[in-house]
């Protein structure tokens, strides 16, 4: 095991470009449109942004939604990326395949979903059980949050997990440690940084969500919401932006704790040294605890897709369970929209995956001088609710020197960097798992920065890439807050659609539309990883 | 050289005929439901020979005028149409908006009191409070107590519903204040619409985001009533075989929807065009039709089961005493309920 702090200057002029180009694009697609969002509003709108009491009471709840749902959501994404990782659980291909549904949340559907299986007229509750549950409040939304965000921790630890080397379970495993202890005591502690990624990465998108407590936070506002009602109610874009800012203020704090929790503790695993494949496996006391903690979960997960499937097939969602295809007449008049989703995505999700291979590879492996300041930008997107980042778009990027009004381009650019927080965060905590070694040594060999990166570093967060990569197109198609401010007649997307759907009282067409999106996303998907040569199975590495 | 002049004269023609479309043409930013912006697009562009292009169509005023906002100061539409009021109100007071009064107002003999009195927007439909409530429900849980079907804003009161109204938020959305200044307007005084709230307030299970947000819990049988626009509630229920029944009580609030052109309009004069447009008895009728909006020509039919606007009788509106308690009104309701 290396300690891996030897990072190394930067000197080449290749790599002198590499960084003025990164750079580049991050202050002109990332700082420059949040500098535009919190310009807009004046010195008087501040004022009374910040001094509203309802306000106040929001980050309040906001600050509580998010301790209370990044601590559930890392755990049961640590678990879930255990159990697939190190049981033997026969349900494990059942688990990496529901750990991946969540993310395919698509706007106003998760929450109609719970309302419709376990609220007061709920199928399960009431029509099964005979009980009037209220889900709407902070419970509801701290299960929704729970439930929404843990596979981003899970993919994290995931990868965290398979790049950990087994040989120190086994040297442990040797002296006698019980499975417990072995956990306890170098698992966890090795995953320090994991857990401090995975944590962070959930905490700042728990912050920003709008969809979850828009429609299962009930009278329970937050921070997000607000600033998304400031527009769709008021038209107050300055109140948004003000907003926004406040949001943005406890992500710097949570990003500022996860650096000073993890300093100079990452350790590097997979080393130039070759180890044993084998893991010890889990006792079987400790394979059934996941198995049903993972099993609860995935209930909870499959019941809002049931919940979908039926809606999208019967006649009145809730109400009328006729099974009907009349809804599904509708999808073919919106086929230019779909089809604008999926592309727009996938390249938005590519993009965003080298965007991100290449900033977390400067910050990981170089010394320079904006290597903190590009941390911290590659990670401010998560930070921002969708809706500032459209706004800040909109209003740099409709008029010149770079007028890009009612264009792809404008959707794809701000769908790829909204996005970089996510595969930044993934290949930041590969490379801090791999040690720089290899690296060095081709170096030392006369390979270039270039070189190494392609041919070395690359292979071997091979995984990573794709994971960023799928977690950002996913999060591309089913992002409505972001394109809401930049999506027109020509550029249109599914989710605008899914929205004046639901606003149309056209419930069942807009479940029909949003498992048409989904099932069209699942194949792109597909079709990526074959390409890219991998199992057709998402996530397997 | 011959061929030369050719092609020079073919791009002329090209350009000049590119021109003389632009010219007639009108874009549209539009607050509505989808069919009848389609709808409204098409029969101007038939009885005018103007093209109709809608370049956004979200059904929120606040998204829709927020845009115009940020897209400012190029003007990306010439008309924003939908949406209360107040939203263009509020854009003429940022100065997004071209003043203009069609001078329709004046031949079909509009009501003036639906215009702008600062001369922006156009007010050309109204929309009116109902109840809603799940037929289902209320027959099961409430009927058998022999009460009747809520018909007035007092029915709500009733303990009955403890727990089992959907109300929503005047501090969230433009729609739900102006269903608050209702109460207030109807009743006389603030005092005494204050006082509705306060009764009001035990037996509500949910404060809405969206002015609308009734309709689909009411219809999923969260609660069992509610109170929304009407002519979305209609709108939805139609559209999506909905389980619910729409009361129009007596004295019931409404609102004015409007329609502006905005500063600096890329083609101004078909922008008046399509303004003039909407107040015409075609497009009132297509409103009518499609969204259950009211148009404020006179003599439009309605669709059926939607009471003639002349048998509701509207409270005594006032927009401004709206806008200038705004603050203190909203400040007021969050004493009262906490929310």
């Amino acid at each position: 095991v290396s300690r891996t702090s030897r990072v190394q200057g930067v000197s080449e002029p290749s790599l002198v470009v590499g960084v003025a180009i990164l750079s580049a694009c991050l202050l002109v697609f990332v700082l420059a449109p949040l500098a535009a969002t919190l310009a807009f509003p004046n010195v008087g709108s501040w004022g009374v942004t910040l001094r509203s009491g309802r306000f106040a009471k929001a980050a309040l709840h906001s600050l509580l939604m998010t301790i209370l749902s990044t601590a559930t959501a890392t755990l049961v994404g640590f678990l879930f990326a255990y159990t697939i990782t190190r049981t033997a659980t026969p349900l494990r291909g059942l688990f990496r395949a529901v750990s991946v549904l969540p993310l395919f949340s698509p706007p106003f559907m998760v929450a109609f979903g719970y309302v419709m299986m376990v609220g007061r007229n709920g199928l399960i509750t009431h029509g099964l059980l005979g009980l009037r549950v209220n889900v709407f409040g902070w419970h509801g939304l701290w299960l929704a949050q729970t439930i929404s965000f843990f596979p981003v921790a899970a993919i994290v630890m995931e990868g965290a997990l398979r790049s950990l080397s087994p040989n120190l379970l086994h040297a442990a495993s040797n002296l006698g440690a019980s499975g417990a202890r072995q956990l306890w005591t170098i698992t966890l502690p090795i995953l320090r940084p994991a857990f401090a990624a995975a944590g962070l990465l959930v905490g700042i998108q728990v912050l920003a969500d709008f969809g979850n407590p828009i429609l299962i936070g009930g009278n329970f506002s937050v921070l997000a919401t607000e600033a998304w009602l400031r527009v769709e109610g008021w038209a107050d874009v300055q109140g948004a932006a003000v907003l926004s800012a406040e949001i943005l203020l406890p992500s710097l704090l949570l990003f500022a704790a996860q650096r000073i929790w993890v300093r100079g503790r990452t350790v590097a695993t997979v080393t130039a040294r070759a180890g044993m494949d084998t893991v010890p496996r889990t006792s079987a006391a400790g394979r059934w605890l996941l198995g049903i903690v993972c099993g609860i979960v995935s209930a909870l997960v499959l019941l809002v897709y049931v919940a979908l499937l039926l809606g999208a097939f019967v006649k009145g969602w809730g109400f009328d369970w006729t099974p009907t295809l009349a809804n599904l007449g509708d999808i073919t008049v919106r086929g230019a929209e779909l089809l604008h989703s999926i592309l727009y995505a996938a390249g938005a999700a590519l993009g965003s995956a080298v965007v991100s291979l290449g900033t977390a590879f400067l910050v990981s492996r170089k010394r320079f001088r904006l290597r903190s300041a590009m941390d911290l930008a590659a990670l401010l997107p998560a930070a921002l609710p969708g809706i500032c980042f459209g706004i800040g778009y909109s209003i740099l990027f409709s008029r010149p020197p770079l007028d890009l009004y009612g264009t792809a381009a404008i959707v794809v650019l701000s769908l790829l960097f909204w996005n970089i927080s996510v595969g930044h965060q993934t290949f930041v905590t590969a490379f801090g798992q791999i040690s720089p070694a290899f690296g060095e040594a081709a170096a030392n060999l006369g390979a270039g920065s270039f070189r190494v990166l392609r041919e070395i570093e690359l292979p071997l967060v091979s995984g990573a890439f794709l994971s960023a990569a799928t977690v950002s197109f996913i999060r591309a198609v089913t992002t409505l807050s972001v394109v809401v401010f930049l999506a027109n007649a020509g550029n249109g997307v599914a989710t605008v659609s899914i929205m004046n759907l639901v606003n149309d009282g056209f419930y069942g067409k807009a479940a029909a539309l949003t498992v048409s999106l989904l099932i069209l996303s699942a194949g792109a998907l597909g079709l990526g990883r074959l390409a890219a040569g991998r199992p057709v199975d998402l996530f397997q590495a | 050289m011959k061929r030369f002049l050719v092609v020079l004269a073919a791009l002329l023609l090209a350009a000049g005929s590119l021109l003389a479309d632009d010219a007639k043409k009108v874009v549209i930013y539009a607050a509505l439901d989808e069919k009848t912006s389609k709808d409204l697009a098409a029969a101007f562009q038939a009885a005018t020979g103007y093209t109709a292009e809608i370049a956004l169509q979200i059904e929120q005023a606040g998204t829709v005028a927020s845009r115009i906002k940020t897209e400012a100061p190029t003007a990306r539409a010439d008309v924003v149409i939908g949406g209360n009021s107040s939203f263009h109100t509020d854009l003429a007071t940022g100065g997004y908006l071209e003043r203009y009064t069609s001078p329709v107002v004046k031949t079909a003999g509009i009501d003036p009191r639906f215009m702008d009195p600062d001369g922006y927007w156009t007010g050309w439909y109204l929309g009116a409070l109902c109840i809603l409530y799940n037929e289902k429900r209320y027959t099961e849980e409430i009927k058998p107590k022999g009460i009747q079907p809520p018909t007035t804003w007092d029915d709500l009161l009733n303990p009955v519903y403890k727990g089992q109204v959907i109300a929503s938020n005047p501090a969230t959305t433009g729609g739900a204040y102006l269903m608050l200044a209702a109460q207030i307007f109807r009743l006389g005084s603030e005092q005494a619409g204050f006082d509705y709230i306060r009764k009001l307030d035990p037996n509500v299970a949910q404060y809405t985001a969206g002015a609308n947000g009734s309709i689909a819990l009411v219809s999923q049988g969260e609660a069992i009533v509610g109170f929304a626009w009407g002519h979305d509630t209609l709108k939805q229920k139609t559209q999506g075989n909905l389980p619910i029944v729409v009361v129009f009580p007596k004295d019931t609030g409404f609102e004015i929807g409007a329609a502006s052109i905005i500063k600096n309009a890329p083609h101004l004069e078909a922008a008046k065009r399509f303004i003039d447009f909407l107040l015409s008895p075609e497009a009132g009728k297509i409103n009518a039709m499609n969204g259950y909006r009211y148009p404020v020509r006179k003599g439009v039919e309605m669709p059926p089961g939607v009471p003639a606007f002349e048998s509701l009788k509207l409270a005594p509106w006032d927009l401004k005493a709206a806008a200038v308690n705004l603050d203190a009104w909203k400040k007021r309701w969050a004493d009262i309920t906490g929310k």
